[in-house]
């Protein structure tokens, strides 16, 4: 016993010390949604930290060189067989305030105790600011126009509408930057309304300024006499075709009441302002070393990635084309690959454009999904852009080099699905959610929903243990009972067998058959002794059967007789070969004797006894 | 014999139209999620739920639907209930935490701050991963074996069997105890209600079942309510941990478990 006893708690204590005796582990990530942003550029920074089988703090990074526009943090935790796992998501909105390349992180876990472990390290670029002869940055009011100029107006003293344009001969696609100012000699009190805006017919235009700001006046000096200035628009233009193009006259009403309206002859009659057109020579780009294709105006780099170079057949890779640089972003067009054997689904296109410095620059990204239809090596690209650079007056090709994919395989049906994961895209309304997905192609698409437990048949193999215990405690009573039973009870079907067996003895002794005789005898017996204790006496030696029937209340007088009874029959029935009929009478009518006195035995309950 | 044939023909004919019918949902409802009509997709993923559909994977792609849209809270609310369907599935519990994620920097943009919390009780903590007809298969196993030993000890007169019978029923009684706690737990036979998650960024939860009634708190997208009465004309009395009880409209409440559970 203590051997097993032993094993078994070894075994206990190992499965304790399997649950209690892990250490703390974990990890930290840092990523972000972009690497490169411009001065006041927003870009995301998420901090993913996973926990196991402790408590943890989570140290975000030093962010100092970035201003924090929103902070959310998500945590959560589930359990991994003995280990609770907590995970901790933290994303944060930082706008870039300076220039230069910037070292983020590492976020870092402490565990205390000096226990810590450290993230990736990320590398931000941030670029831009305000260059030479250009505007402002984002956000900010642009620079005033020259005072000595009178282009763009239609000087009244009392105020009047200004449009202003940086480049009045830009290439076709080239930036020029159009700003309407009003200017007024006193403070304005109340939002002018725009009764008719300054058109941009034969401009692709973009709005320098963002949606919600505040009328700041600036003052200048305008043939000796002091106006305040508004910004009213600042918008980026792109000229779409070469020759003269007009930017139609703004118009509006400013309604000052107070003082200056009251001096100004106006009374409460609304100021009514005209602006001036403004005509701007667009030049087409230089004939002279144009490359074939659309030609964009600016700068520009073309970079190219294939998610898998090598695929099976009717798998689906994903192609990835980003062209990213200055200018008119969204008039970029980069035709599909082709390839005889290559099947190529319509690219998904998602822009990202900004206007760090009043500049408008971004990327396009190009996605196709690529499915190969037969077994092979496919060429895709290279892809080229061809740029023109107003500032230098040349043309340069912005190019990714070729990319190569091999598809091994059976020739797939023509037309097999794309898979999936490689489907999956991130677009949607939500642009801080790009984890999610992809979506699961297969479904048993059931019907109903049952559990084991739902089911009848459970609860009734459920019940069949407590059952089982029930009917075994009934029985063990059921035989106690029928142990301590008094004779008149005593099992009819005993003491008619016993007395079958006497029978039997009879017929055997006058067959002159001892060893038969004997054996019936004390089967006989055994018979009515079981009958009358409840329990199997056979296996038991003859000293302990007698110390049961002490122990069970039989005198101990019937108890030896019965057992030097059983004695002698065993003992007859080994040495039998000289046995004489008047013993086997003899032997026949005491055990008559004893069974009658057996039959008015009425034994003790074992707990009893 | 050809007239028993047209019989079972007949017997076979709607059961086959319809389960064609649902996988026609599903494949066009998928269709329209790899084209990036995500409001198409969820109506169909909504409408195979509307037919009866009970799948972790119908639950799945609707809760990814859903977060394509930016409705966060719906999105939590068919993960969580994919999990429940089919616990332990990684890419729904992925789901879920980046749906927090949303919920909380779509709220960190508007506020400048926000937290989003969502600790388990322990219960849920340690059994959630569990399938429940694993720990149904484990509960009657070990109360089988359990009262199958203590049977076998009242007739067993065998030592050494009594002592190995001995060591094993506590031990059996250990993994009983644990697996039906777990199915208690995982059967939320203790919960006060019916789990839920909140769909908008702001529900009212009122004093009474009527939009003229005073509200007592608001309760954020995507936290856990407890749907305690369904109350009539599509309001429900929900408890939200850590902000209080109330009603509110029904529709703003999405329930965990799918309809008949």
């Amino acid at each position: 016993m203590k051997p097993r006893l032993s094993i078994a708690i070894a075994l206990l204590s190992i499965l304790a010390s399997s649950a209690s005796a892990q250490a703390p582990d974990g990890e930290v990530e840092m990523s972000v949604d972009r690497n490169q942003v411009e001065v006041g550029g927003i870009f995301q920074l998420r901090i993913t930290a996973t926990v196991q089988g402790g408590q943890a703090q989570l140290q975000p990074p030093d962010l100092a060189a970035f201003d924090v526009l929103s902070r959310s943090v998500s945590s959560g935790s589930v359990m991994r067989g003995f280990t609770r796992e907590s995970r901790l998501t933290q994303t944060m909105q930082l706008r870039a305030r300076q220039p230069g390349a910037f070292q983020l992180g590492p976020a870092r876990i402490d565990f205390g105790g000096g226990t810590t472990i450290d993230s990736n390290v990320l590398q931000i670029t941030v670029g831009g600011g305000i260059q030479a002869g250009q505007p402002a940055a984002q956000g900010g009011a642009p620079d005033l126009p020259p005072a000595h100029h009178a282009d763009g107006m239609a000087f009244d003293p009392r105020g009047f509408l200004r449009t202003w344009v940086t480049d009045a001969e830009p290439y076709v696609g080239q930036q020029v930057d159009v700003t309407v100012y009003l200017y007024l000699r006193g403070p304005l009190r109340a939002s002018p309304a725009i009764t008719r805006e300054a058109t941009t017919d034969g401009f692709w235009t973009r709005d320098l300024l963002p949606p919600s700001r505040s009328l700041d006046a600036r003052t200048q000096t305008l043939q000796n006499m002091t106006f305040q200035v508004y910004t009213l628009r600042h918008v980026a233009a792109f000229p779409l075709q070469a020759g003269e193009q007009t930017i139609g006259a703004p118009a509006m009403e400013v309604r000052n009441s107070g003082l200056w309206g009251l001096l100004g002859g106006g009374g409460n009659e609304p100021l009514r302002l005209e602006g001036v057109p403004v005509t701007v020579n667009v030049r087409p780009l230089p004939s002279e070393g144009r490359p074939d294709g659309d030609v964009h105006v600016g700068e520009l780099t073309v970079t190219s990635e294939l998610d898998r170079a090598q695929v099976g057949t009717g798998d689906a890779v994903t192609l990835t084309v980003r062209a990213e640089g200055r200018g008119a972003i969204e008039q970029i067009r980069i035709p599909s690959p082709s390839a005889d054997g290559l099947r190529v689904l319509q690219p998904e296109i998602r822009d990202t454009v900004s206007t760090p410095g009043g500049v408008v620059r971004g990327d396009r990204v190009y996605r196709w999904l690529i499915v190969p239809e037969r077994p092979g090596t496919y060429t895709l690209g290279p892809f080229e852009v061809p740029v023109f650079d107003p500032e230098a007056e040349r043309y340069t090709v912005a190019r990714a080099p070729a990319l190569t994919l091999t598809a091994a395989g059976n020739a797939a049906a023509a037309a097999a699905e794309p898979e999936p994961a490689v489907l999956e895209a991130p677009s949607g309304p939500a642009p801080d959610a790009p984890s999610f997905g992809p979506i699961h192609r297969e479904s048993e698409l059931t019907r109903s929903y049952a559990t084991m437990v739902d089911r009848g048949w459970y609860r009734g193999l459920l019940a069949l243990g407590p059952l089982m215990l029930l009917l075994g405690l009934v029985a063990r009573a059921w035989r106690r009972r029928a142990a301590s039973d008094d004779p008149a009870r005593a099992p009819r079907r005993a003491r008619k067998a016993a007395r079958k067996r006497l029978a039997e003895a009879q017929a055997h002794a006058a067959g002159g058959e001892p060893r038969a005789f004997y054996a019936a005898i004390g089967a006989a017996l055994k018979d009515v002794l079981q009958a009358r204790l409840g329990q199997p006496v056979g296996s038991l030696t003859h000293p302990e059967l007698s110390a049961l029937l002490t122990r069970r209340g039989m005198e101990p007088e019937l108890a030896r007789a019965v057992v030097e009874e059983l004695e002698g029959c065993d003992f007859a029935r080994f040495s039998a070969a000289g046995v004489e009929r008047a013993e086997m009478d003899e032997c026949l009518t005491r055990a008559r004797a004893l069974l009658a006195k057996l039959d008015r035995f009425t034994p003790t309950a074992e707990d009893e006894a | 014999m050809r007239r028993s044939l047209l019989v079972f023909a007949l017997l076979a004919l709607p059961l086959t139209a319809r389960a064609d019918s649902l996988e026609e949902i599903w494949d066009r409802a998928n269709h329209a999620y790899f084209q990036g009509d995500h409001d198409g997709a969820a109506d169909g993923y909504r409408e195979l739920l509307a037919l009866g559909v009970v799948d972790p994977d119908v639950a799945f792609n609707l809760a990814t639907a859903e977060a394509r849209r930016g409705r966060y809270g719906a999105a939590i609310q068919y993960f969580e209930q994919a999990l429940w369907l089919r616990p332990g599935d990684e890419d729904a519990r992925a789901g879920l935490e980046a749906a927090r994620a949303a919920v909380g920097a779509r709220r960190a943009n508007a506020q400048g701050e926000a937290e989003v919390a969502e600790e388990p009780p322990l219960g849920e903590a340690l059994f959630g991963g569990t399938s429940r007809d694993l720990l149904a298969l484990l509960t009657l196993l070990s109360s089988l074996g359990l009262f199958g030993a203590l049977t076998a000890l009242l007739f067993v007169r065998r030592e050494s069997v009594r002592l190995g019978l001995g060591i094993a029923a506590p031990l059996v009684g250990i993994v009983l105890l644990v697996s039906g706690a777990g199915m208690v737990i995982r059967n939320g036979w203790l919960e006060e209600g019916d789990p839920g998650v909140v769909l908008q960024e702001r529900v009212p939860l009122r004093e009474g079942p009527e939009a003229e009634a005073s509200e007592r708190h608001v309760a954020r997208e995507g936290q856990r309510a407890w749907i305690l009465d369904d109350g009539e004309d599509g309001w429900v009395l929900v408890r939200v941990p850590s902000v209080g009880e109330g009603w509110a409209e029904a529709s703003r409440i999405g329930p965990v478990r799918p309809s008949g559970r």
